[in-house]
């Protein structure tokens, strides 16, 4: 029914490999590849579009490949999420490139040549594989103490709720956050994104996975009575991934046919705002409301996953393909 | 992975290694972009070895390097290589030994690029 909904970058100064790996990329199932020459080409597409995977060299002309992956990352592009995939290539493995590049969490460090097989399965294998990146300020810090230029993130990216706050970042947050984080590790199921389940719409299915698993993680820390700043951070992380959720669904929208699908959907999400904002609000020390809250979002998300908003496709790699 | 491992000029099953093809279309189509493209770039490097733009070698010799790679072009790719290096350790002695070769590496590969393009039946060969 839904085809080539997965989007797919990719960058290459070099007319014959950007056409290659755009030949590659355009054969997967279901993935729709654009391509750039260029780094500005490539930020516009970015900004522009709903780029669910990014594939792109290192040594490029200004923007670069590793600039355009801060940027990405730093949430600069507005219609492009922070925490997509990313695969840089490069004929040379430069080790301060290489550490660059995993201090930005890319998915995959390839070197050329690449084979058309190699790359499929590469594509294949990072759509379908979640890596938990951090958030959008650990990244911006990142560029600012490294003197990169970047310009700064757009101030409205078009959400009509959950105004996230950013807490300082310290050193005992950090602590605190490695603690909460050993704890939630063995209990994030909370809410459950089932086993090959689909919208039909990779990008959605992402974000809803995302949003169980971060309000999963708020319910681990508060149920389990962790620091209260654990509890914060976990509940803006689930503000943050309700925020993409809602974002990501008004842009497929606009683009996309369905309507039976997306009249029952943005009856959803139109009811999970409200508890959205009372999560954002909330005082975490008054027990018993967040509680009333977590069984509201618990049962508005049994609700949700239920046929016909999602189906659940025989194989679950096949998720969100042709 | 599929990779040069000798000196040939023009290694085509590097080529539909890489592409997971080996239809005459594809290889001509593929050939015929190379051709084009990697022309440009001999050119832009061969100024930027008179003008002693070490830079712009190593960023041109790097682009050109990939596309041979891609190609199986061998002989250009190990050329590109040590050109590469030699302008990154901007070392002229070196270079000057590249340019010289350059020339001959290039005729030598586009002679061949003639012939294989003919053989696969391309109309502008």
């Amino acid at each position: 029914m839904l085809t080539r909904n997965i989007h797919v970058l990719v960058v290459d100064d070099v007319i014959l490999m950007c056409d290659f790996l755009y030949g590659v990329a355009n054969q997967v199932a279901g993935c729709r590849a654009f391509k750039a020459l260029d780094g500005k080409t490539a930020a516009e597409f970015l900004e522009n579009e709903t780029i669910d995977l990014l594939i792109t060299d290192i040594e490029m002309r200004a923007p670069s490949g590793l600039e355009l992956v801060q940027r990405v990352r730093s949430g600069m592009f507005s219609n492009t999420a922070h925490d997509i995939p990313i695969i840089m290539f490069s004929g040379n493995a430069y080790r301060d490139v290489i550490e660059q590049s995993i201090a930005f969490d890319i998915n995959d460090f390839l070197a050329k040549p690449i084979t058309s097989a190699v790359l499929t399965k590469k594509i294949q294998h990072h759509l379908q594989h979640h890596k938990a990146v951090k958030p959008v300020g650990h990244y911006a810090k990142l560029v600012a103490d490294s003197g990169s230029i970047i310009v700064d993130p757009p101030t409205d990216r078009g959400f009509s709720v959950a105004i996230v706050r950013e807490l300082p970042e310290n050193k005992k947050e950090n602590e605190d956050q490695a603690d909460a984080d050993s704890t939630v590790a063995d209990k994030k199921d909370f809410l459950v994104w089932p086993e090959g389940a689909t919208t039909g719409y990779f990008q959605l299915d992402r974000r809803m996975r995302n949003f169980a698993f971060n309000v999963s993680c708020f319910h681990n820390v508060f149920v389990g009575n962790c620091k209260p700043v654990a509890i914060e951070s976990e509940r803006k992380r689930a503000c943050e991934a309700a925020d993409y959720l809602f974002h990501i669904a008004k842009n497929i929208k606009n683009k996309e046919q369905r309507r039976d699908f997306w009249l029952l959907f943005q009856q959803r999400l139109e009811k999970l705002k409200p508890h959205i904002l009372e999560l954002n609000n909330i005082n975490i020390k008054h027990h018993s409301q967040v509680l009333i809250l977590l069984k509201r979002l618990s049962y508005w998300w049994m609700q949700t996953c239920n046929r016909p908003i999602i189906q659940i496709t025989e194989n679950e790699g096949e998720a969100g393909n042709d | 992975m599929t990779s040069c491992t000798g000196p040939a000029v023009l290694d085509l099953h590097i080529l539909t290694g890489m592409y997971g093809d080996n239809s005459a279309v594809t290889i001509c189509q593929v050939l015929s972009s190379f051709r084009a493209e990697a022309n440009s770039y001999i050119d832009y490097l061969q100024q930027a070895l008179q003008t002693q733009d070490y830079p712009e070698v190593a960023r041109l010799s790097h682009s050109l390097k990939s596309m041979c790679g891609l190609v199986g072009a061998c002989q250009l790719m190990t050329l590109c290589q040590r050109t590469e290096l030699a302008a990154r350790q901007g070392d002229k002695v070196a270079l000057d030994d590249c340019q010289q070769e350059l020339a001959i590496v290039w005729r030598t590969l586009m002679l061949q690029l003639h012939h294989t393009l003919q053989e696969h039946g391309h109309a502008n060969v």
